[in-house]
């Protein structure tokens, strides 16, 4: 076992060159890495001297006495890595230590975006940005000569309420309009979530921002038009309901005038009456008077009591007059309220009806505004 | 100098006063009944308590224009020897009381048109009162 492992040590930086991504050839005792040819890793955990792994696959690989290969997550060592590790046994049999090959997994997308990003970038009319992205923060990106997003770099960490995370979250190919607050330019993000081939969890995403210039800003214009038009329409509806409201109030008041006019009406018939009585009382003044005046002597006094009688009645019919004058007044008055009120009631009638024709353009140009938004939405 | 009472009253736009004494009563107009007549200022007769007492149009028998009958319209019952007619006046306004100096007789006057009946002319601030003698009216 002895020059096994010996030539596996020696032949660990020719086999390294032909994996074409980083990897380390190890050996380890029961405690600690005793040998680590690195191409590329550059992890501090695996190194000469650097203690293995509580609980961990190569302990697994010594404990279990036999071959084993398992993925590591990124948090252990710094990288995702697939390890392949062998006990080393001495003459009794027992396992002393462990030997292997501990590769850096990256996705065949994360593999391939060097060549393939830029071109595919440069590819779209309007430019393009192309992201991968592990679980917390940007790997690698690429832009392009037409659109950068200068927010997003290497390392840059994605954001909670950002489209990664929720790529992350939901496992599943997101796509989403992203406002121009977020990066400065509205984008619109489409990004994959990228699995580990083995066990098949995720291990990061693959995005496209594409800007959303023309389209976007037509969007939001057919939506702001759609808005003001929708505002629009409520003012009308409201002009339209108090013009219903005047009209409903001028009927009453027409109600009230009627009542005014009628009891204006019993007023008179009212006079008439006292007029009648008046007229009477009079009469039987002027009766008393010539009564009076042929009892002689004795009728003096009675004579006096028959001017007052008349002079009563004067008064009385004076104060008709009065009265009556002044319900004629009071009728004349309503009748020009009357007037006023009619022109009032037509004016808020043809109001209403310009109004129904406002709310009829209004509506038209609420559906084209829709349309315009469908329109803009599928650019 | 006397005092005169005197009932006066409205036929058109002039007034007229007859002396109280000779005044029995003044009516409300009630319906009257014609009768077939020569004289044509005879406009029927009417019923006053059970008597029959004929009525006279005193515009038409003056000479003065005609006029409908109004709501102030009376009948002027007047009495001579025993004998009662109804005088139909447009307005009977008041009862005055004249001194004889007041009245100026037709004697010191010039003679006007119905000087038959008219006895004087009184003359009230800024009113003439014609006075009638109903004992020439009817």
């Amino acid at each position: 076992m002895q020059d096994l492992i010996k030539n596996f040590c020696e032949l660990s930086s020719f086999l390294a060159n032909t994996y074409e991504t980083e990897c380390g050839y190890f050996t380890t005792d029961r405690e600690k890495y005793t040998f680590v040819y690195d191409q590329g890793l550059n992890l501090a955990a695996l190194t000469e001297g650097a203690p293995l792994i509580k609980g961990g696959l190569l302990e697994k690989c010594m404990k279990e006495g036999r071959e084993v290969v398992g993925t590591v997550a990124r948090n252990v060592y710094g990288k995702r890595l697939k390890l392949y590790a062998r006990p080393i046994f001495d003459e009794n049999g027992q396992v002393v230590g462990s030997y292997g090959v501990a590769v850096h997994k990256l996705h065949r997308v994360a593999r391939a975006f060097e060549d393939l990003a830029k071109p595919l970038a440069e590819a779209f009319p309007e430019g393009a940005m192309l992201t991968v992205s592990d679980l917390e923060k940007i790997a690698y990106r690429q832009s392009s000569s037409k659109f950068d997003i200068p927010g997003l770099q290497v390392g840059t960490l994605l954001k909670e309420d950002g489209i990664a995370k929720e790529c992350i979250r939901a496992q599943k190919p997101v796509m989403k309009d992203i406002d121009a607050s977020v990066y400065g330019v509205a984008t619109r993000g489409i990004l994959v979530p990228l699995f580990d081939p083995d066990d098949k969890m995720i291990v990061g995403t693959f995005g496209i921002y594409l800007p959303r210039t023309l389209a976007f800003s037509l969007q939001e214009l057919a939506s702001k038009l759609n808005t003001s038009i929708q505002e629009i329409a409520a003012v009308m509806e409201e002009v339209a309901a108090s013009a219903g409201e005047i009209s409903s109030n001028e009927g009453q008041l027409s109600e009230r005038v009627k009542e005014v006019v009628e009891i204006s009406a019993e007023i008179n018939e009212v006079l008439d009456f006292i007029k009648n009585v008046a007229d009477q009382t009079k009469m039987l003044g002027l009766n008393a008077a010539i009564e009076a005046a042929r009892a002689g002597e004795y009728g003096r006094g009675f004579g006096v009591v028959a001017d007052e009688i008349r002079k009563l009645s004067d008064q009385s019919k004076e104060t008709a007059d009065r009265i009556r004058k002044l319900t004629r007044e009071i009728e004349s008055k309503l009748q020009v309220v009357n007037q006023a009120a009619e022109g009032t009631l037509k004016q808020s009638q043809e109001q209403a009806a310009a109004t129904e024709e406002v709310t009829a353009s209004v509506m038209e140009m609420s559906r084209m505004a829709e349309q315009l938004a469908e329109v803009a939405k599928n650019l | 100098m006397k005092n005169v009472q005197m009932v006066i009253f409205r036929l058109s736009d002039s007034y007229f006063g007859v002396d109280i004494m000779k005044v029995r009563e003044i009516m409300a107009l009630v319906p009257i009944t014609p009768l077939p007549t020569s004289a044509p200022y005879l406009l029927g007769v009417i019923n006053v308590r059970g008597k029959v007492v004929p009525v006279v149009d005193l515009r038409m028998k003056l000479g003065l224009p005609c006029q409908e009958a109004t709501d102030d319209s009376r009948l002027l019952l007047v009495e001579k020897d025993g004998k009662v007619a109804g005088l139909l006046v447009d307005e009977v306004s008041e009862v005055l009381t004249l001194s004889s100096d007041d009245i100026e007789t037709t004697a010191q006057m010039e003679v006007g048109s119905y000087s038959e009946s008219v006895e004087g002319i009184a003359k009230l601030d800024d009113r003439l009162l014609i006075f009638l003698n109903v004992e020439k009216l009817i």
